[in-house]
């Protein structure tokens, strides 16, 4: 693991057992507390809970895999300058270099590894801060695939599109609410430890 | 890999047979950095290792199918899925159990394998606790088929709209032995199983020590 010097991180979480990964050349970083995060745990039992945010920015997704359904997944983004934190009930984040460097990338599935619905739209990959890859049942012999959601925070408020188009927010199939009180402080605990 | 599932079975293959794991991997696959990963159980390290893979080696698959073809590691396999959702099974049996301790006094096959399915999709029956007590209410089942098939049913329903045809065909099916379709939200589906035929020869038999 390199040294690391990004957006005012700091170094004793990653020395407290907690761990960064190098941030890509899409300018994001993913931070994975360790596992006795009081934080993270608070927020939700995980498998696996990591940060990720947009480096010079203040723009956050965090994912909590609990379990191991991606329904019962929680998204949680944020944009910290303009106080904005909305809950998601769908879809797993993937690097966005992992679909700009692989279009026909195969995503790991609990048994076998499944394609992505549609080819990657790249320019709405370069204009997305996050994405989330949302598994569909097709109907077909390869039952599943993995549809590609652009996420983007844009004047405080969410933009979810898909290679069909926009989601329009309500839509029951891509589940959000807003973020009661508890969560929001200890989310907001989280990211001030993480920009300290 | 991002259930952190992975990591931990390499590793426990590693460990039962290090030269024949090392064999899988070719020289392209940066094996020095999968073996740190593994053997400190970094995962951001391992993510990372399988992220590089997959952009930089062509060749990544076929280091794991290598290891899918030597037989100790497949049965290490077979035993890590079933070890990871034989809980969410015997959660399934528990709660039902305080519903119907006389229907779910032993567990027939077709019931376990269906909650194993469940357990793989859902996770849990949690979310439709309060629908499936509703249901048994009123409709008193009197067959153990009866009441798994009402919180089979009451737990799709509780999918995202979208999933929620392909849960209750793959469950259904399971309980029944056969295809079987379902549309809800719009949506058909019909799923199949190549092994329906293996469940239906003893359908109705107990499961032991459930």
């Amino acid at each position: 693991m390199a040294s690391y010097a990004v957006f005012g991180f700091d170094l004793a979480l990653a020395r407290s057992g907690s761990s960064v990964s190098e941030c890509s050349s899409s300018q994001e970083c993913i931070f994975h507390p360790s596992n006795n995060d009081m934080q993270s745990k608070l927020l939700c039992e995980s498998s696996n809970f990591s940060v990720v945010w947009k480096k010079e920015s203040t723009k956050y997704l965090i994912q909590c895999r609990s379990g191991d359904s991606a329904e019962d997944n929680v998204i949680w983004v944020a944009e910290r300058k303009r106080d904005f934190l909305r809950r998601l009930n769908f879809g797993r984040f993937i690097e966005k270099d992992m679909l700009m460097n692989k279009k026909d990338i195969l995503i790991h599935d609990k048994f076998s590894s499944r394609k992505l619905c549609h080819p990657v739209d790249v320019k709405k990959l370069q204009l997305s801060d996050f994405i989330l890859l949302n598994k569909r049942s097709t109907g077909e012999d390869d039952p599943y695939c993995y549809d590609v959601n652009y996420l983007a925070i844009v004047n405080g408020k969410l933009s979810l599109s898909t290679n069909a188009g926009p989601v329009r927010l309500g839509d029951a199939n891509y589940p959000m609410s807003s973020v009661d009180a508890g969560d929001r402080l200890r989310i907001n605990k989280l990211l001030d430890a993480l920009t300290r | 890999m991002g259930q952190g599932t992975l990591g931990p079975l390499l590793e426990s293959m590693r460990v039962a047979d290090p030269i024949a794991f090392k064999g899988c991997f070719d020289s392209n696959s940066n094996y020095d950095v999968l073996e740190a990963a593994l053997s400190t159980g970094n995962q951001a390290a391992l993510f990372s290792w399988a992220t590089t893979q997959q952009a930089q080696n062509r060749n990544w698959k076929q280091s794991f199918a290598n290891l899918g073809d030597i037989l100790s590691f497949q049965e290490m396999q077979v035993d890590t899925a079933s070890a990871a959702y034989h809980p969410g099974v015997l959660k399934c049996v528990e709660f039902l159990r305080t519903i119907s301790p006389i229907l779910m006094n032993q567990v027939e096959l077709q019931s376990y394998c269906a909650f194993y399915d469940l357990a793989v999709q859902q996770n849990n029956l949690h979310p439709a606790i309060s629908q499936i007590k509703a249901r048994y209410e009123s409709e008193k089942p009197t067959t153990q088929r009866g009441l798994v098939k009402i919180a089979l049913e009451e737990r799709a329903r509780k999918a995202l709209p979208q999933y929620v045809s392909d849960c209750m065909s793959r469950r259904l099916g399971i309980l029944q032995q056969s295809s079987f379709a379902s549309t809800e939200n719009g949506i058909t589906r019909r799923r199949t199983n190549a092994n329906f035929e293996l469940i239906s020869r003893d359908a109705t038999k107990y499961v032991c020590n459930i």
